[in-house]
């Protein structure tokens, strides 16, 4: 059986000349995915392995007034030990409902992030919050919405030759966050995901809205939510209506099948609910 | 190996006992559910491995259960995936696993049978019927007809420690250690596989856990194959199975599919029943008659059936083999007879509970044998016990008004009632002898020592045992030891299934102080007393019926659960359970209650999370990667009464009744708040969408 | 790959693979830490371990991930003083888990018990939910985690009441 070699880079510098050297190398992040899906007492692995963990770029923790950057080796139990206030209540129940405790102080914000098969939890919490993440290649550093890592196909879509660094989580005021698992809570399987909904009033009106499923699809549609941003609160039945029709055609369109969009669907009425009982406070 | 290096054998998980120089085993197993097997290819060994076929097994290749072989190791033919074919044994369990991995199992592949839905006679293992008055007629003049088909699916046992067994040689005995629910089964089938005579063997059962009824019969299987193992290398040998391997390839419950017809009377009282069940119970079938036997005597459940028709099959499919989950049988049929109490209470108008009291089994109606009944049961206080403290009427009136048709908005609620009785330890199906022992001995020091086979399997039951004895001899509980329970040392005490330990054995025990508070100044210490029980076998089965009593000393209990369909998913979600039960004489009233607040969350689990994929023709990886309990926190919270029953009550076995009762009030539950027949188990979200929302 | 870290406070030393699982590691060369390796897929929670003073699935750490690490098995935590008085407090509240998660269940109420906010029902449970095992019920393990909060408290404020 094949053994992997494994670099374990104590820099960015150093894990960028490895990803240049090695192009096909397994980033090792929490490893917790890689693991929890091969069984067998020897995994099967790629020939080189580049560990993350000794990277201190990738755990840095930061806070400005306005946003909080999360290094990409963060631990799922770190984003929701952070405290009230400190991270974005969104993120912090999308982090505190991965997996175990067991396991979330081993899955990192990156692994969570970057699943190749299937969005985590945490994809559609942060894109819903307009995070952005930095991604770093040996031509430079970019940044990217975090929603702009889900394909036209509504599939992850991962960068290579770039490593994702931290991402940085605009500190919003939101009058509704709504965060709702579906599916089996311990592990993931084809048919969980996470739901995010939040929302901001101003002047009586909606003037935020978002609403995000990630599972083995990304569902979000930012021309539905345009179209209620603005509209008095209480909405109106007819308001939701339209919404809904309009989620509904644009994820038939695009091929989601039936169980997805009526997930996704039954969780806007509940958001909608909720958004009218703190309208009704 | 030295006894003594396995002195903690009784409380150490297998995985953990080890002795050095110990050889590993893994097995081969058949690619395919069927076919002739027509060799197995294996590569080269190297000199400290060697492999056993089952050309290599000196005696006999089988391990017998309730009057079925099983083989060890298959020799000509295969009947399921998994199904071992070759052991190999060396010191390294990599190089094994590896060494597997190379071997070629050669198989000619013939289509399996893996439909239970429809089967011929000689898939047939197993088949009991129950006959009483004239369902003919009585469906003739019936003023009402309900009808039901129910299904209950497959599932696992979940082990705390996967299955497996520890083999060695103690001076000229082979010791044998796994965790069973039956160590004289475990003894015979080795030395029956050792072609020795059984004293030559000493079973130390080692823990269990938690085995939801997984650990009568398969431990003995693998610890004859760790003996073979052991015998033909003249080494100590571990063979433990990675847990996806034990998923993949030890029992699982069987699969229940019934019809049910009832006939109603003029006051919509039951008047017949005809039913016609099957349980799937893979290949060889090893609990086929006892799990068909109790299927069938449950099929009328808690209630008066004077005009009976009953037909049962025990059908042998190319699977695993399949068989007891938490229970032999009981259970699945009481949850289809409670869906049919509930919907012959709705169609005749009548209040759920109060049908259910009108058609109660009472001292004196016939029992499926024929024979009245003798018992009363305390269904009236245990049915007031159940709505005071689930508030059941009120809930069940408001959920009723929710009009889910016209739209009502969620969360859907429901709330559900069933009520099970739980037979006595004795096996039923026909072949298997209801004989069982303990011993006890007062010695000069006034200490008394406890020898049994049972396995006690938690230590409130070996308090019970303790506490019991000291009581009878007016000892302190400190001065009763139980001895550990090897083969040889102890008398055979039977398997410890059925709440056996609380009911058969717990007497037994105090039968055997009795004897020796008798002999106790009239002859010299030590005294040595054994008791033994010889349960004339409860029912006697003939071609097209059953004599007998096996409805004696039954126990009643009965259970609400309250659910929620979860608004997106409409997966239902408990948010309450309430047991009420007639337990007889408590030994131990706090230990009652935590093992039956275990089993309704294990019940529970097993209705709304548990589900085996139904294609068994062979669990893969998928199965297991999609295989779910219920997370702690899901647990709602759980209210238990005791009934009592008068002071000459015996101590009856109570351990099961949630297995019995929770599905079917789950269920009942769950056609409330959904507004459709839930009949088949464990209901999923997705099922219920499907047929609740038009498409 | 020679790996080296802290095991139930003694430096250790062994072989392995970069990709083995520390669960394998420790079962097939600690045998005596009593770790167990059964479902490699992050579930039943027989490996538990403190890694670095959290609390981890060993089956999903890889080898090369432990090099230097402080690894403390379930069993020598149930054998500390800590441990110790989590299972008086099981015991005082009858709780009866199995042979086969006990130190587990008590090195997770041992850390529940280290939490400044005090833990209610729901992180117990939470916490709990690494093992898989079907020996006990919720509430008993609420119960022992309550009994010993208070036994510990009792040791610290003896005089109070």
């Amino acid at each position: 059986m094949r053994v992997s070699e494994i670099f374990t880079p104590t820099s960015l510098i150093e894990t960028l000349g490895l990803l240049r050297k090695h192009e096909d190398a397994l980033l090792w992040a929490g490893g917790t995915e890689i693991l929890r899906l091969r069984v067998a007492r020897r995994p099967e692995l790629p020939p080189t392995i580049v560990s993350l963990d000794k990277v201190p770029e990738l755990r840095a923790i930061g806070r400005s007034d306005r946003a909080l950057d999360l290094g990409a080796m963060s631990s799922l139990a770190q984003l929701s030990a952070l405290g009230e206030g400190a991270v974005p209540e969104a993120l912090a129940e999308a982090a505190a409902g991965v997996g175990t405790e067991g396991l979330r102080n081993l899955a990192t914000l990156g692994g969570n992030l970057l699943g190749r098969e299937r969005f985590g939890d945490l994809f559609p919490a942060l894109a819903c919050l307009d995070a952005i993440a930095e991604f770093r290649s040996a031509s430079g550093s970019r940044w990217m919405a975090v929603g702009r890592l889900a394909g036209r196909d509504r599939k992850p879509l991962i960068p290579t030759g770039e490593i994702l660094v931290r991402v940085r989580v605009p500190f919003d005021p939101w009058d509704l966050s709504l965060v709702r698992k579906i599916g089996y809570p311990l592990w993931p399987a084809a048919d969980s995901g996470l739901f995010t909904c939040l929302a901001r009033a101003a002047k009586g009106s909606l003037y935020e809205f978002r609403a995000a499923l990630g599972g083995p699809l990304f569902l979000r549609d930012r021309e539905t939510e345009t179209e209620l941003i603005g509209k008095r609160l209480p909405l109106q039945r007819r308001d939701i209506e339209s919404a809904r029709a309009s989620w509904r055609n644009r994820f038939e369109e695009d091929g989601v099948g039936a169980p997805w969009i009526e997930r996704f669907l039954a969780a806007v009425d509940e958001s909608f609910d909720a958004l009218r009982a703190g309208a009704s406070r | 190996m030295p006894a003594s290096k396995l002195a903690d054998a009784a409380t150490t998980p297998l995985s953990e006992l080890r002795v050095p120089g110990m050889l590993h085993v893994v097995a081969v197993r058949s690619p395919v559910p069927r076919g002739a097997l027509l060799g197995v290819e294996l590569p080269r060994l190297g000199k400290d491995c060697r492999a056993v076929l089952a050309s290599d097994i000196p005696g006999r290749n089988q391990v017998s259960s309730f009057g079925v072989a099983v083989p060890l190791l298959a020799s000509n033919r295969v009947r399921y995936r998994g199904e071992a074919v070759a052991l190999l044994v060396g010191p390294d369990l990599e190089a094994l696993e590896e060494l597997r991995d190379r071997t070629s199992v050669l198989v000619e592949e013939e289509a399996p049978f893996l439909d239970f839905g429809r089967f011929s006679s000689d898939q047939v293992l197993a088949r009991r019927a129950l006959r009483l008055g004239d369902s003919e007629l009585a469906f003739s003049v019936a003023s009402r007809i309900v009808e039901g088909d129910f299904e209950v699916g497959s599932q696992e046992h979940w082990y705390a420690e996967p299955q497996g067994a520890f083999a060695g040689f103690d001076y000229d005995k082979l010791l044998v250690v796994c965790g069973t629910q039956w160590p004289y089964h475990v003894r015979d089938t080795v030395a029956g596989a050792l072609g020795v005579p059984p004293a030559e063997i000493i079973v130390r059962p080692g823990p269990a856990g938690p085995h939801l009824d997984g650990r009568i019969w398969y431990p003995s299987l693998m610890a004859a194959q760790a003996a073979l193992a052991a015998w033909l290398s003249r080494r100590t040998v571990r063979f433990i199975l990675p847990r996806e391997e034990d998923f993949r390839v030890s029992p699982k419950r069987a699969r229940y599919r019934a019809s049910y017809r009832a006939a109603l009377d003029g006051e919509s009282n039951l008047s017949a029943l005809e039913v016609s069940l099957a349980l799937n119970v893979g290949a060889y079938g090893p609990l086929a008659e006892e799990l068909v036997a109790r299927a069938c005597l449950g099929a009328q459940g808690v209630y008066a059936c004077p005009n009976l028709s009953v037909k049962g099959y025990a059908v042998s499919t190319d699977t695993p083999p399949l068989g007891s989950l938490a229970g032999l049988g009981d259970a699945q049929s009481n949850f289809a007879m409670e869906r049919i109490a509930e919907r012959a209470a709705a169609a005749s108008g009548s209040d759920p509970v109060e049908w259910r009291a009108r058609n109660l089994l009472r001292k004196g109606s016939a029992t499926p044998t024929g024979t009245p009944f003798g018992q009363t049961w305390p269904f009236d206080e245990l049915a007031a016990a159940l709505r005071r403290m689930s508030d059941f009427d009120r809930k069940r009136a408001s959920f009723s008004l929710a009009d889910r048709a016209g739209g009502a908005e969620g969360p859907w609620r429901g709330i559900g009632i069933a009520f099970a009785r739980q037979l006595s330890g004795a096996f039923v199906g026909g072949s298997v002898p209801n004989s069982y022992s303990v011993e006890v001995e007062l010695d000069k020091e006034l200490s008394l020592s406890i020898r049994s086979s049972a396995v006690p399997g938690s230590a409130s039951v070996e308090r019970i045992w303790r506490e019991s004895a000291a009581a009878m001899l007016a000892l302190d509980p400190s001065d009763v030891t139980l001895e550990p329970p090897a083969t040889g040392d102890a008398p055979n005490s039977g398997p410890s299934v059925l709440s056996r330990n609380v009911t058969i054995v717990a007497s037994l025990i105090e039968r055997a102080c009795a004897t020796v508070k008798r002999r106790r100044f009239r002859e010299p210490l030590p005294i040595v007393a054994r008791s033994t029980a010889r349960v004339a076998n409860p029912v006697t089965w003939t071609s097209d019926g059953a004599e007998g009593a096996p409805f004696e000393d039954a126990a009643l209990g009965g259970a609400v659960v309250e659910i929620e369909l979860d608004a997106w998913s409409l997966e239902p979600r408990a948010t309450g359970i309430w047991l009420a039960v007639a337990p007889g004489r408590l030994h131990d009233e706090r230990h009652a209650r935590r093992s039956l607040e275990n089993a309704a969350v294990l019940a529970l689990s097993q209705c709304a999370w548990e589900r085996l994929d139904p294609a068994p023709e062979g669990l893969g990886v998928e199965a297991y990667a999609g295989y779910r309990l219920m997370p702690l926190t899901a647990v709602p919270p759980i209210g238990i009464e005791f009934i009592p029953e008068g002071r000459r009550a015996p101590a009856r076995g109570i351990g099961e009744l949630p297995f019995d009762c929770v599905p079917a009030a789950f269920a009942n539950a769950v056609s409330l708040a959904a507004g459709i027949d839930i009949d088949a188990l464990p209901v999923e979200g997705e099922l219920v969408a499907e047929r609740i929302r038009p498409t | 790959m020679t790996i080296d870290f802290i095991l139930d406070g003694a430096d250790v030393s062994c072989r392995a693979r970069a990709t083995d699982r520390l669960s394998d590691v420790l079962a097939q060369e600690f045998p005596k830490a009593c770790v167990g390796s059964d479902c490699r897929a992050g579930r039943c929670g027989r490996c538990v371990v403190l890694m670095d003073g959290k609390l981890a699935l060993a089956c999903l750490v890889p080898a090369f991930r432990v090099r230097g690490a402080e690894i403390v098995s379930p069993r020598a935590y149930a054998r500390t003083e800590e441990g110790e008085s989590v299972a008086a407090g099981f015991e005082r509240a009858g709780v009866a888990t199995c042979e086969f998660c006990t130190p587990q269940r008590i090195l997770i109420a041992g850390l529940l018990l280290e939490e400044a906010a005090g833990a209610d029902d729901r992180r117990i449970l939470e916490a709990m939910q690494t093992v898989q095992c079907r020996c006990v019920e919720p509430s008993a393990l609420v119960e022992g985690v309550r009994a010993a909060v208070e036994l510990r408290s009792a040791r610290k404020w003896p005089h109070a009441r």
